[in-house]
């Protein structure tokens, strides 16, 4: 099957465009395709009425003029919320994809194979955006590194500044990676001692990160922290040096001067305690031994206890009572990541329906407690604890599985989005205060732990932040949080963009060969392919067509047009389900505040209402 | 076909835009008012949200800090009906108070009476955090200002916030009292 096709170049490779087009499509065409107006898209996609009247004059056509409008409006609000370049070169990374097979239509916007032509697009409809922020997330050769640029102009690239300058975006990017995974690999060996060499390091990972893959990054990030965690404990170690004397306490400070950053930190970590030096903050970067990790447990011992004791801790307020009485239907399936590394604490697979917590976090909260996984069951004060402090986590990813849920009852897609961000965080939030102000316990372990779990605090900030105001708390939300997330209407533009590509291409195959000869179209339709195949561009997929039999063709035409249905369908049902579930949380938050709300009450409108 | 206000009004704005950043006005048509867009903030609007809430505004952001924060500044106008706060008195209760439960390191300044773009009403300043990224265990802290002012009008109620990390406030509130002063009620 088809890669993405945008509308715009579906149009073009249909044969009646431009003959047939009713002219009420003559304005929105000239702005939207044309034009590239992101002010007329806005409008576009909101004026209901309009888009009625053109889908009853030609429905594709309207289709396709959706799904460029929500491109455009997606492109224009990640420009005008993101200032700062790292965050909008991953955003437009995500987004500016070309299409090698088809030079000639470009995918999306264009912009990827041209970047220069979204610099002149952005000064034209937002003349507010940082030309300076937009050059260094497009790569531009002026916000190079010298290092970088003499990378890039060795033999064999040869690139100038001219060549560059007409190099498509995934190009550039693919380049400065390959030139960054060098130094990436250099940094995650190097083994800082003192702080000149750890700032000197800092500053070398500071110009590579903007190459890298998230991964990377994150890899690289919590390196550094340990990096960090190490210098700073050989400063504290330096003080207590002249009064160790006994040989394995000799031998611990050898390898932490010494020996591999790990090793270091797991040295300093006994150290510490046979020396009396107290600081968590480098001994809980030293790794954990073997019986103090979560994984020395069987795994559905740890869900056994974990998932019952979060569940139990959500059980009596409405928002945790929903989820709960989710997963008295549905499967919980609750996991500890390996993979999951401190920047995140759990997170929602929609492939496997797990509910994944960072093995680490609690690796390192029951260090923190000097509890071994083993005794946890053992101490149900702790395992409370640990299950107060999961809670409003846990609540937002099951959040996420019940949307998943809800996308399959309603047989539409599960697109992840902004939209689906700002429900979540907006439960997980209620969750907390409808728990804080029925149970004082809660709200007392709230109030005295704050200042000892960075998970505490910082739910505590988001649950206030959104009781006192949820209008700013959404805006904080896509703003600061979530903004590198596409939008609904982003994700709405590439699935009905990609089926109606799809369907024109079938189209104009099918066009072509009612001119063929009959006896060309019945040797195609004898020995030709029965089914589609996967192409890695347009026009590989276009040659494959022409030898697809006629009967196929027709069966693919209306399987695509079933999907381009399904995405319009899905975009429907979902946004008018969030405009839903919006109204309901608010109502609810607004009945908490006034203390009026009871366990028992009715929940709101069930997933998939319309408005 | 009938004519599409929507989009007229908004071709109205783009050319506004088009005109220079220091002359930019950003019309609010469902409200009737219209602000003035200092140089290097961005304005950004969901007007299908706002036909939702019924509350009808603009929020511009600005500069960040380090940590991926940015700049704020919010002004909306929460039409009688709206989905949040019946009125101004309700959201100033709810904004300025503790929260569920009391922020360490939290400050919260007492209401005072204010005169903003010609609205008589209340304002208060709060000192406070912000967290990113969300849900991180290893997320940094940002101190932030936040300046509330919430006036009564036309039914209904109008609400400027700014809200900015610590070592970005002062430069900013340049902006946020320009933007105040440019409000304009048609």
């Amino acid at each position: 099957m088809s890669p993405l096709l945008t509308p715009l170049a579906a149009l073009l490779l249909s044969p009646a465009f431009g003959q047939t087009a009713p002219s009420a499509f003559a304005e929105p065409d000239q702005q939207l395709l044309q034009d590239l107006d992101p002010d007329y898209a806005d409008s576009f996609l909101t004026d209901d009425s309009l888009r009625a009247y053109l889908r009853q004059q030609d429905a594709g056509h309207e289709a396709s003029l959706v799904e460029q409008a929500t491109r455009l409006k997606d492109l224009k609000d990640l420009l005008l919320a993101q200032t700062d370049p790292g965050g909008l070169n991953a955003a437009l990374r995500a987004r500016l994809v070309d299409d090698p097979g088809l030079p000639d239509v470009p995918k999306g916007l264009g912009f990827g194979s041209q970047p220069e032509k979204l610099v002149a697009w952005t000064g034209r409809y937002m003349p507010g955006v940082s030309e300076d922020v937009l050059d260094e997330a497009l790569y531009e050769w002026s916000t190079l590194s010298p290092a970088q640029q003499r990378w890039l102009a060795a033999p064999g690239r040869a690139m100038t500044g001219a060549r560059w300058a007409g190099t498509p975006f995934d190009q550039r990017a693919n380049l400065l990676h390959e030139w960054g995974s060098g130094v990436y690999q250099r940094l995650l060996s190097a083994s800082p001692k003192t702080r000149a060499e750890l700032d000197a390091l800092g500053s070398q990972g500071d110009s590579v990160l903007p190459v890298l893959s998230s991964e990377e990054r994150s890899s690289l990030q919590d390196a550094f922290e340990k990096d960090q965690a190490r210098v700073k404990g050989l400063a504290e170690l330096s003080a207590k040096t002249a009064t160790i004397h006994d040989p394995r306490l000799l031998a611990l400070l050898h390898t932490a001067q010494t020996g591999s950053t790990d090793d270091a930190l797991a040295a300093m970590s006994q150290l510490f305690d046979k020396t009396g030096i107290q600081d968590r903050s480098v001994v809980s970067m030293a790794p954990s031994a073997a019986d103090q990790k979560l994984s020395s447990l069987d795994p559905s011992v740890v869900k056994s206890m974990i998932g019952t004791a979060v569940l139990q801790e959500i059980q009596g307020v409405p928002a945790g009572q929903r989820v709960y009485d989710f997963f008295q239907t549905h499967p919980l399936k609750l996991a500890m990541s390996t993979t999951l590394g401190p920047s995140a604490l759990a997170e929602y697979d929609h492939e496997t329906g797990e509910i994944q917590f960072s093995g680490q976090f609690v690796d390192d909260f029951l260090k923190g407690e000097g509890v071994k996984p083993a005794d946890l069951a053992r101490r149900p004060d702790e395992l409370k604890k640990l299950a107060m402090i999961m809670a409003p986590t846990f609540v937002h990813e099951s959040t996420h599985q019940m949307q998943d849920d809800w996308a399959k009852q309603n047989h539409v897609e599960f697109w992840s989005g902004q939209h689906l961000e700002i429900e979540a965080k907006e439960v997980q939030s209620l969750f907390l205060i409808e728990k804080a102000r029925a149970d004082p316990a809660y709200a007392q372990f709230l109030k005295e732990n704050q200042d000892h779990s960075q998970m505490v605090r910082e739910d505590l900030f988001q649950a206030s932040a959104f009781e006192r105001d949820p209008r700013g708390f959404r805006e904080l939300v896509m703003t600061d949080y979530y903004d590198a997330l596409p939008s609904l209407e982003a994700d709405a533009a590439d699935a009905i963009g990609h089926a109606q590509g799809d369907v024109q291409a079938v189209s104009a195959e099918l066009a072509r060969r009612k001119a063929l000869p009959p006896s060309q179209v019945a040797a195609i339709d004898a020995d030709g392919y029965d089914k589609d195949a996967d192409f890695d561009t347009m026009a590989e997929w276009g040659r494959y067509l022409r030898g697809v039999k006629t009967s196929a063709l027709n069966g693919l035409q209306a399987k695509f047009a079933a999907d381009r249905a399904s995405a319009e369908t899905t975009y429907d049902k979902t946004s008018a389900r969030e405009e839903s579930q919006y109204d309901s949380l608010e109502a609810e938050l607004a009945a908490t505040e006034k203390g009026s709300k009871t366990i028992g009450e009715p929940p709101p409108p069930p997933s998939g209402s319309s408005r | 076909m009938r004519p599409a206000l929507g989009l007229v009004l908004a071709l109205l704005a783009g050319a506004a835009q088009a005109v220079g950043l220091s002359s930019i006005r950003y019309p609010i048509p469902e409200a009737r008012y219209s602000i003035s867009v200092p140089r290097g903030w961005q304005p950004k609007r969901d007007v299908r949200e706002d036909k939702r809430s019924k509350v009808y505004g603009v929020l511009l952001v600005g500069p960040r800090a380090d940590a991926g924060v940015a700049s704020k500044i919010s002004v909306d106008f929460y039409a009688p009906g709206n989905t949040l706060f019946p009125d101004a008195d309700a959201f100033l209760k709810r904004s300025h108070s503790d929260g569920v439960v009391p922020l360490s390191g939290e400050k919260t300044g007492p209401i005072v009476p204010a005169i903003l773009a010609g609205l008589r009403g209340r304002k208060f300043q709060r000192k406070t955090s912000e967290f990113t990224p969300p849900d991180s265990p290893a997320a940094r802290e940002t101190r932030i200002t936040e300046d509330t002012f919430v006036a009564p009008a036309r039914g209904g109620f109008f609400v400027l916030t700014y809200s900015a990390p610590d070592a970005l406030y002062a430069r900013g509130l340049k902006s946020f009292n320009a933007v105040a002063a440019s409000l304009t009620l048609k």
